[in-house]
């Protein structure tokens, strides 16, 4: 190749540089010096500027920063806590029930006493999911009373129960009439004159009015109100009121139960558990521990060993001579015919009799228990139409 | 002065304005002329044009001046770089194709009033503008920078991002090129 092979090129571009005439505005060159001027004094003034320390040049953002995320966090929260309760579709404002009037009315307790009611619904307080309300917080509340507390505290009568109620207390379901079909009689021996003839003279028992039993404060259980207990004296004899009871008063919701001394019959009528609070319940007596003799030859079998203690008879003799006839009344049925001295008749007496002993199991059943110097019988009688009759004999 | 004492004496410039920026304008006084010619043929011989390109142009260096390293070019090739790169961002901006016209460009005088060299000048010019335009971008800009700036290969290595060797061999296709694309003497003798 040639040195100059370009040469007509390169030659051409000198002679067009040459021939090149451009003129640079002096107007423009200094607009821009100037322009960069001030540029220079900017840049100047922000280099005589002392240089700012660290906090003095980031404090907003070290104050600012934790201030800001703490605004939010307290704005997500305040918005997490807002708990709006809703009512329910079926809730209707005007509902009392439960409410605070309806709780004072349940206290009202007429018998002077506290009162339970004989169907007391435990209703146990539902729990308030949601959380305390705070002053903060929106909550639409329609008037409801709500007990912020987590019981199961027994609500009686639609009422809440008093705070002394703090432990709930198992209150009967429904009122059992008791039923103490046998009789045993606690001391009281009517004194019955038996003559040594064949034909017993039988006495009624002087009627000895009990004494004016004190009244447990063991509240009881009933159905509009409160029954009393009665627990006779060491009295010998005793007769129920008997005169003073109708039949026609069993639908009567008020009815007393004459609880005969502890006689080592082993059976309780009233339990007298009383909490430490001073609070009396009732508690129902079962009935397993009321022995019945009416049906059950076991029972009677021991009355007759004498496995079951007797009571003393010969209290109320009348001529202890000719033997005594001792009737045991069930106190609990006080209605119960008597035994007449007629049914005596029907069984064999010996001659040295010493007593005879009838133990009333019911209405239509009695023991009959003969004791002579040897030996002691009985005999089961039952009556049907007012005659009593020996169904059975046990020697 | 030699060259490397040039240089030398552009680094203390550049060292100078780097820490004062007041020394800044000392470079701007010695390089606006050569950046604005520059920018005003790159630009078709818009003056407006030209006036915003080349105060952007210094205002960037001013800017980055601290992020300039001395590697031995000469303070006007990062010059011409920041220049080149506005003027490929205003083609882009404002979608225009870089034809240049040739009485805008060369800023040619009335033929009538000019003498005989002034006319092989203007002749001249008129035979690059004609051969510019069968030129790409590339070699436009090498021929440019190669003969109206006066660059050297390492220089316009730099402005044009290429490396040294890559740019000698363009250099050399394109002037071989842009010979084609002269009229010879014989076509020459024709037209006279």
């Amino acid at each position: 190749m040639d040195k100059n092979y370009f040469s007509d090129i390169t030659d051409l571009f000198i002679k067009a540089k040459k021939a090149e005439k451009i003129d640079v505005n002096p107007h423009s060159k200094a607009a821009i010096r100037e322009m960069l001027a001030y540029k220079v004094d900017e840049m100047k003034q922000a280099d005589m500027t002392p240089e700012k320390g660290f906090f003095a040049k980031w404090k907003y953002q070290l104050v600012g920063v934790p201030a800001s995320l703490f605004a939010v966090f307290m704005v997500v929260f305040a918005f997490q806590n807002l708990a709006i309760i809703m009512p329910k579709e079926d809730f209707a404002p005007e509902a009392t029930e439960g409410s605070s009037m309806e709780q004072s009315e349940a206290e009202i307790n007429i018998f002077g006493e506290p009162e339970i009611k004989d169907t007391p619904v435990i209703e146990e307080v539902t729990e308030v999911s949601s959380p305390k309300p705070k002053p903060e917080l929106l909550v639409i509340d329609y008037g409801e009373t709500v007990q912020p507390q987590t019981s199961t505290t027994p609500k009686t009568g639609g009422g809440y129960v008093p705070s002394s109620y703090t432990q709930p207390v198992v209150q009967p379901t429904e009122t059992v009439e008791p039923t103490f079909k046998p009789y045993v009689a606690p001391v009281a021996t009517p004194k019955v004159t038996v003559p040594k003839v064949t034909t017993p003279k039988v006495t009624s028992p002087t009627e000895i009015e009990p004494e004016e039993t004190t009244s447990t404060t063991t509240p009881g259980v009933s159905t509009g109100g409160a029954f009393s207990v009665y627990t006779p004296t060491t009295e010998e004899t005793f007769t129920p009121p008997s005169t003073n009871y109708d039949d026609s008063t069993q639908s009567d919701p008020t009815f007393d139960i004459y609880t005969p001394t502890s006689d080592g019959y082993g059976y309780t009528l009233i339990s007298e558990e009383k909490e430490e609070t001073g609070d009396i319940y009732v508690v129902p007596v079962p009935e397993a521990n009321i022995p019945n003799l009416d049906m059950n030859p076991d029972v009677v079998n021991d009355l007759m060993q004498g496995n079951i203690p007797a009571p003393s008879p010969g209290t109320s003799n009348e001529n202890k001579d000719q033997g005594s006839i001792n009737e045991y009344r069930d106190p609990f049925n006080p209605h119960v015919q008597t035994f007449d001295t007629e049914a005596l008749n029907t069984i064999e007496k010996p001659d040295t009799l010493d007593n005879v002993n009838v133990h009333y199991l019911n209405r239509d059943q009695a023991a009959v228990e003969v004791v002579d110097d040897n030996s002691t019988r009985w005999y089961m009688f039952e009556t049907q139409n007012g005659t009593w009759k020996v169904t059975q004999k046990f020697d | 002065m030699t060259n490397s004492q040039d240089l030398q004496q552009e680094k203390l410039l550049v060292e100078a304005a780097q820490k004062d920026p007041d020394g800044f304008l000392e470079l701007y006084d010695k390089y606006f002329d050569q950046i604005y010619r520059y920018i005003y043929r790159r630009v078709g011989g818009d003056k407006d044009v030209a006036h915003d390109i080349g105060s952007q142009t210094f205002l960037d260096a001013l800017e980055n001046i601290q992020s300039y390293t001395f590697q031995g070019h000469p303070f006007s090739s990062w010059l011409y770089k920041i220049a080149h790169n506005n003027v490929i961002k205003w083609y882009r901006k404002t979608n225009k194709r870089q034809h240049v016209p040739l009485d805008e460009a060369y800023n040619l005088s009335d033929k009538t009033q000019n003498t005989k060299e002034e006319m092989e000048g203007i002749l001249a010019q008129e035979q690059i503008s004609e051969m510019m335009t069968h030129l790409d971008m590339d070699e436009q800009e090498i021929l440019r920078l190669k003969f109206f700036e006066g660059l050297s290969n390492i220089e316009i290595a730099d402005i044009m991002g290429l490396s040294v060797s890559n740019i000698g061999v363009k250099v050399f296709r394109t002037l071989k090129k842009a010979k084609g694309l002269l009229p010879t003497k014989h076509d020459l003798k024709q037209f006279n």
